[in-house]
């Protein structure tokens, strides 16, 4: 049984497709070589993160299916599901086989997964624009702390560095360790295992008490709906929502 | 009186307020500048009542001069009065926005004085916003009626949307139930708008015009400077062209919209989404909101709402909880008439003015017109899909994209995420009803609100249950299901409350 291990990024991927494609080969998993359990029936192979294979690789998605489609894969490859890989894998083999016809055909048992795995990501990523809430702290930065269940703050940096281009923040995603660091417009990732975000300044301690007291404030009485909320904020990401602890 | 205590007395007095919504317009962010603007709107939190929550929503000042009969700010009625200073607001914007609690501000208010008075106020908060704090995010104003049109201007120049409440569905209503506002200045003031608009749309336009001529005539001309730097100090045909080149501020980018209260007079559904149909046509708005009537204090008279149908037993007892559903119903309706084709007369006529509590407008329509149906889903035209109860605007594009592959069975359309409950009643899968069903009107009808029967009798069920073990801290629970649908519904179509 064939496996092929890459380094965890992106890139590292889709040199794992122009392996497969450039040898006509059909692993039967890929993965990331870090944390993979070995087992005795498997012949590993480490494929190696080239720029010009992985250039040539996106060229080639670009040409054969669309801006639209890259986006798609870039987005889903974000995602927490573990065979991930497998679905992007099959997903590719279809389009590099038959083009943009494979992809309109969303029924496809190969297809299909990465739709709704699209879907699954991006529901995601709107839930941490709409819910991160940001605090400031004494040393004058910005800092949202987020527990999304897919690796999505590098889709949602974009969003943030434009908006708060004005001020200094970090996204620190705690279930993935990984935080975003952006200043004037510009960000980047930092692996950030176990960061301790110091404790809000006073200041902000007071804007959050205000903000509970609108939110309290703008219900309507009587018409409690407790149900329709946490369909739409689900309650596995209070912890990080100011206004659903209860008043300090 | 407090920061916080202000904040709370001028919230409570804006929750009727229906509109939330932040969309309407693309702005991207600049540098220096706080904030932008995402036309499909954004959430940022959902109240305890289910609603969403996008805009910091409050009043300038709850101290009215007007005594409207279904208001909770009127001039008669007892409760604490608060008023914010211009720059308190500002500040709270600020700060409320840089922690992403929220996407902008919806700023409505009290009449203090006189509309004018009032509305400059409101101008200071604004300008305070844009210019001195550099806040680039989404203001929603309200336009106090009788403002003068040179204020409706500043308003207009710096907030991303402006709305004029029509209040109530008829001008007879509104004379009997808010009688120190003048109709005549509602909608001379709601034609200002439009006009503005349209007006600054245009100029938009012909400054791109201009702009592009310029390109054109700098490339002819081989005056390279301005292309790179943005001043020319090299042709005079160029120069006078960047003298006109300056963009024409925008005027309400993001449209007007309005909002009519339901239930607190005494005007059939029919009447309702014909005014709405009205008022999108004549004035181009971008929205009509329905707010369903909750009494409040001591307007005796309207204690009890209007019911929607004496003959109708769920509706008449007009509580919150049916104003609800047929508020939901009117969004649902006004969803089909803005984004499905559908208009008015067929949705509903004056022998069966008002709406089904138990059944979506859509099924209602497609009940009344079984004639049209069954229709075959691998060959209807996306206007016929989206016609077809159960299946959305996504929906039709997704089978319209599937189909080109293959033909779609019953079990591949549940694939496609449309809603087979409904959707199955109406369509044939490869020429095929489904098998088990009886294209019937009777027992499409019973099937489609049977369900939604069960579900309201599990609830009071329940309710009745924990009623008689706790104090119910909370009266009047009300059909979920239907509100969620439709927020389901404008979640697809990218507008979000």
């Amino acid at each position: 049984m064939l496996i092929y291990t890459y380094d965890g990024s992106f890139e590292g991927f889709l040199c794992c497709i122009f392996e497969a494609y450039t040898r006509g080969e059909d692993p039967a998993e890929i993965a990331a070589a870090q944390g993979l359990q070995y087992r005795i029936d498997q012949e590993l192979r480490g494929v190696p993160t080239i720029e010009e294979r992985w250039q040539r690789v996106r060229a080639g998605i670009h040409h054969k299916l669309g801006r639209l489609t890259w986006q798609k894969l870039r987005a889903c490859f974000c995602a927490s599901t573990p065979d991930k890989e497998m679905l992007l894998y099959r997903y590719l083999k279809q389009g590099f086989a038959r083009g943009r016809v494979a992809t309109d055909d969303i029924l496809h048992p190969d297809i299909l997964p990465i739709e709704e795995l699209y879907r699954s990501v991006g529901n995601e990523q709107q839930r941490m624009i709409m819910f991160a809430r940001f605090a400031h702290i004494p040393e004058g930065v910005y800092c949202a702390t987020i527990n999304p269940k897919h690796s999505v703050l590098p889709l949602i940096m974009d969003h943030f560095a434009a908006r708060f281009n004005v001020q200094p923040f970090i996204v620190y995603d705690e279930v993935h360790q990984l935080a975003g660091i952006s200043e004037r417009g510009e960000w980047y990732l930092s692996a950030a295992e176990g960061l301790c975000i110091p404790p809000a300044s006073f200041d902000d301690q007071e804007y959050q008490q205000l903000w509970q007291t609108f939110y309290h404030a703008i219900a309507i009485p009587g018409r409690r709906n407790e149900k329709l909320r946490q369909q739409f904020m689900p309650k596995r990401l209070w912890k990080n929502i100011p206004e659903m602890h209860p008043a300090h | 009186m407090d920061g916080e205590r202000k904040l709370e007395i001028l919230t409570g007095a804006a929750k009727y307020d229906a509109a939330c919504t932040s969309s309407g317009v693309n702005r991207s962010a600049l540098p220096g500048l706080l904030g932008n603007a995402c036309s499909g709107g954004i959430c940022h939190s959902f109240a305890a009542d289910g609603r969403c929550i996008a805009l910091l929503k409050v009043l300038m000042s709850n101290d009215c001069i007007y005594n409207c009969a279904y208001c909770a700010n009127r001039a008669s009625a007892e409760q604490p009065r608060a008023t914010f200073e211009p720059d308190e607001l500002a500040r709270l914007v600020i700060e409320f926005y840089r922690r992403n609690y929220i996407e902008g501000l919806f700023l409505s208010s009290g009449v203090t004085i006189d509309a004018d008075t009032t509305a400059v106020r409101m101008v200071q908060a604004l300008r305070l916003l844009r210019d001195s704090y550099g806040f680039n995010g989404y203001i929603h104003a309200k336009v106090i009626p009788g403002t003068s049109p040179q204020v409706i201007d500043q308003l207009g120049l710096l907030a991303d949307r402006l709305s004029i409440n029509v209040e109530l569905p008829s001008t007879a209503s509104l004379a009997r139930l808010a009688p120190d506002k003048s109709i005549d200045s509602i909608f001379t003031r709601m034609a200002h708008l439009r006009d503005g608009i349209s007006n600054n749309r245009q100029n938009l336009l012909e400054w791109k015009g201009r702009r592009e001529s310029r390109r054109s005539l700098t490339a002819a001309a081989g005056c390279d400077s301005c292309a790179t730097a943005g001043t020319c100090t090299g042709l005079a045909a160029c120069r006078s062209a960047q003298t006109a080149l300056a963009r024409p501020a925008r005027f309400a980018p993001a449209g007007h919209a309005t909002q009519m209260i339901i239930g607190a007079s005494p005007e059939s559904d029919y009447e309702i989404l014909k005014a709405s149909a009205a008022l999108y046509s004549q004035y181009r708005l971008k929205r009509v909101f329905y707010s369903a009537y909750v009494p409040v204090g001591d307007a005796a008279l309207l204690q009890q709402g209007f019911a929607a149908d004496s003959n109708d037993i769920t509706l008449a007892n007009g509580n919150g909880a049916v104003q609800l559903v047929r508020e939901h119903r009117l969004y649902q309706s006004d969803w089909l008439l803005r984004f499905y084709n559908f208009s008015v007369d067929e949705l509903l006529n004056p022998d069966a003015p008002f709406l089904d509590p138990l059944l979506d407008p859509k099924c209602l329509w497609a009940l009344r017109n079984l004639d049209l149906f069954p229709i075959e889903v691998n060959r209807a035209s996306f206007d016929e899909l989206i016609r077809v109860p159960g299946i959305g605007v996504l929906g039709a594009r997704k089978i319209i994209q599937a189909r080109k592959a293959a033909q779609l069975s019953f079990d591949t359309l549940a694939a496609l995420r449309i809603v087979m409950k409904r959707a199955q009643w109406f369509i044939t899968c490869k020429g095929k009803y489904r098998s088990g069903l009886r294209f019937e009107h009777d027992s499409i009808y019973h099937s489609l609100t049977s369900e939604e029967a069960r579900k309201r009798s599990y609830r009071q069920l329940h309710k009745r249950e924990q009623a008689s073990r706790q104090l119910s801290l909370f009266e009047g629970e009300f059909d979920h299901k239907g509100e969620f649908d439709h927020k389901r519904e404008s979640e697809q179509i990218g507008l979000l409350c």
